[in-house]
């Protein structure tokens, strides 16, 4: 199941962001391939777009990579016992930023959690860490039952 | 993602293909469990077109048993993409890396 | 399997260069310049001149930065690629783990070394041929070992090769720099240069009155002010302000440094507000950051004609903008080209709080590219100039960040409209543009504010 809006250029009170795509995903493991693809095509059409100096692809795979992550945490915390539950996964644009989102109606969740130490061969723990480095500004917001995770990656800085 | 094994001087060579993510790390975590996969091993990453954490996390998983087994895990010819999680992860430190199979397996 | 071609593999260690990492912390030991180009490109260039098509770095530790800088090798026209290798990996480990690129050809292997002293009139493709199999160059500050059988067409006799410069305490660093600026014609170094001991980089203004002794060398950006001496012997950086009336001599400047007014710097090494003196390799971190000093502001008689010359100027300008900002305000509204973005100032502080809005306009379509050439997107706040919260021109805090990090004095000053920092192109940062506004908040004058606030007009950045 998967829907996509093609949405309006909309203007928030005080960020010239444009939200230029929107998918929602029924939250399965399966699907994250999905989610990461769109975030690949999505960053790279908008590199190129921007005439991005630097490396398209890897640009593309930061967007991948931190979505792919950023879904499957979605999906791995999700209420079992709720049928049919959904992730959105969202794009916004800026001049010189594109901005991913992800939203589930988990409980919420801290995103700065410790570190893994590396030397101490741990199997998990590396999703946010992967996000936070890929990643110029990382956030979350409560918006009503939903998390709304906001990851934003700048093409130059300003 | 498809895993295939073969033996060079002895040591075997998983070469996996395609993507390493949550959704297909089950099955190489499975196929690592059902066989018996002791002795040194080398680990073929060229073909490896994605992986993020939970692919990651098998590959340390992986790396713990050996080092505890006193077996050698050796990963061969990263992809700049792969290289890429390795290294913001620090994870590249816990592995021997060789761009070659045939060194690798001590040819 | 030696099909002729040659490769270059550095090996990079963390416990190497410790010394130099200690005392500048912020970057790798290869991006630590040398005669203002950083050490790798010193062996890149090396590399080159020996014939190579490919480089790999191999480092035990994360080299992001090093990465970053150096890239894909594009630059030099060379192939660079990185690879990882373990601490505790002996010659014979490493070189396995590297076999295929070492494969391809004869290969150079660097280990240890952070400079090498070659001569750029020299063939190190005829010495590199003639070279058999085994170490050819070694010192205490690193090797070059040669791998791969010496080729059957080699040229016989002594071919000059490279040497490594004792390279281990910060005193040879200092030492090795004046050497390279006195030996330039051996090397390539950056900057401009019509005789052989002065190097000129981009932007750089010398204020009537300020004296240039060679052998000198000078970065981009860099603001020389009047009654300055600069040289025998300064190596300076880039983004670098030298005050009025200081001694610049036998020293080095890295990047980013501001020298304050009438001082002296004799011997030294300055890095940021750090002072480093290299024969006996003691450091002094200085309080405030660039060496600055600090700005006081106070309500004297000055301050209050340039507050009123502030706010005449502001109010000739609302009058001469309200044309074309009634026209254009209600199109960009319309085609959502106007954002207007809150943000209290000083960022952080919790007493003295000042809310200041700033508009932003894309530079998209007529309207808006005219809007921002016209300055349209400043209109608002010159209301706020009339009524003394904002000054016309000064510290412009930057659109894009919430935070600062930099405290300096210029946070003691209201924000302006303008920046001080749009009256220039160099700044790219807001830690240059805030050096450029402290700057000018030190020396500007009132009519002079005029003046840069014309320039501002003129040069601002059109996004």
């Amino acid at each position: 199941m998967m829907t996509f809006r093609q949405l309006p250029a909309t203007n928030t009170e005080d960020h010239s962001m444009t939200q230029i795509l929107s998918a929602t995903l029924k939250a399965e493991l399966k699907n994250s391939r999905i989610a990461a693809n769109i975030a690949r095509s999505t960053a790279e059409v908008f590199a190129e777009e921007r005439h991005f100096s630097g490396n398209v692809q890897e640009f593309g795979h930061t967007f991948e990579l931190a979505v792919s992550e950023a879904f499957t945490n979605s999906v791995n915390y999700r209420d079992p016992s709720i049928k049919d539950i959904t992730v959105t996964i969202g794009f916004e644009e800026e001049s010189n930023a594109l901005t991913a989102s992800v939203t589930d109606m988990n409980a919420p969740f801290n995103i700065h959690p410790p570190e893994p130490e590396i030397t101490e061969y741990p199997e998990g723990g590396f999703g946010l860490l992967i996000i936070w480095k890929l990643m110029d500004e990382v956030s979350c917001s409560r918006e009503g039952q939903s998390n709304v995770l906001s990851m934003k990656k700048f093409i130059s800085r300003p | 993602m498809n895993i295939a094994e073969s033996t060079i001087n002895g040591i075997k060579v998983l070469s996996l293909e395609g993507v390493l993510n949550a959704a297909s790390s089950p099955k190489f975590k499975a196929y690592l469990e059902t066989a018996d996969h002791s002795g040194p091993m080398i680990i073929n990453l060229e073909q490896v077109e994605f992986i993020d954490s939970s692919g990651l996390g098998l590959l340390v998983r992986l790396a713990r048993q050996k080092k505890s087994a006193n077996e050698a895990l050796k990963l061969a010819k990263m992809n700049d993409r792969v290289k890429r999680v390795f290294e913001i992860t620090q994870a590249h430190s816990l592995f021997d890396i060789y761009d070659d199979i045939q060194a690798a397996a001590g040819n | 399997m030696n099909t002729g071609s040659v490769q270059t593999l550095i090996v990079l260690r963390e416990e190497e260069h410790a010394w130099l990492q200690d005392l500048f912390r912020s970057r790798h030991p290869m991006l630590v310049t040398l005669c203002n180009k950083p050490f790798i490109e010193y062996l890149i260039d090396f590399a080159i001149l020996s014939g190579s098509e490919a480089l790999r770095i191999a480092s035990d530790s994360p080299i992001t930065d090093l990465e970053n800088y150096c890239g894909n090798g594009s630059r030099w026209g060379i192939t660079i690629d990185y690879a990882h290798i373990l601490p505790e990996d002996d010659q014979e480990r490493l070189l396995e783990k590297n076999r295929q690129f070492c494969s391809r050809g004869k290969t150079m292997l660097i280990e240890k070394t952070l400079f090498v002293a070659y001569d750029k009139k020299n063939d190190y493709r005829l010495w590199l041929r003639a070279c058999p199999e085994g170490v050819a160059v070694s010192g205490t500050s690193g090797s070059i070992t040669i791998l791969g059988n010496k080729q059957e067409n080699a040229i016989p006799g002594p071919i000059p090769g490279p040497s490594l410069p004792m390279l281990l305490t910060i005193g040879e660093y200092y030492r090795l720099a004046d050497d390279t600026l006195k030996n330039a014609d051996r090397y390539i170094l950056p900057g401009y240069s019509s005789e052989p001991d002065c190097f000129l980089g981009r932007n750089v203004v010398i204020q009537k009155g300020a004296e240039i002794r060679k052998p000198v060398m000078i970065g981009n950006n860099v603001q020389i002010s009047a009654g300055s001496i600069i040289g025998p012997g300064a190596i300076i950086g880039s983004n670098i302000i030298i005050d009025r009336e200081s001694v610049v001599s036998g020293s080095i400047l890295m990047d980013n440094t501001f020298i304050g007014e009438q001082l002296e710097v004799k011997g030294r090494i300055a890095d940021g507000s750090l002072l480093i003196d290299p024969e006996s390799g003691a450091t002094l971190q200085m309080e405030d950051p660039h060496l600055m000093s600090v700005i006081q502001p106070g309500a004297s008689t000055k301050q209050i004609i340039r507050r009123l010359i502030h706010a005449l100027a502001a109010l000739a300008l609302l009058i001469v903008l309200a044309l074309p900002f009634l026209v254009l305000r209600p199109l960009l509204g319309l085609r959502r080209n106007w954002h207007t973005k809150k943000r209290l100032f000083p960022p952080g502080a919790t007493a003295k709080k000042l809310t200041i809005e700033q508009v932003v306009i894309r530079p998209e379509g007529a309207d808006g590219r005219l809007a921002i050439a016209l300055s349209i997107d400043r209109y608002p706040s010159l209301f706020k100039v009339l009524g003394g919260k904002l000054r016309l021109i000064g510290h412009r805090p930057a659109v894009s960040s919430d935070t600062t990090t930099i405290s300096s004095g210029c946070i003691a000053m209201n924000p302006a409209v303008f920046g001080y920092a749009e009256t220039e192109e160099w700044p790219e940062n807001e830690r240059d543009e805030l050096m450029v506004d402290h700057y000018h908040l030190l020396h500007s004058g009132s009519l002079n504010d005029i003046g840069l606030l014309l320039k501002a007009l003129l040069n601002k950045k059109h996004m």
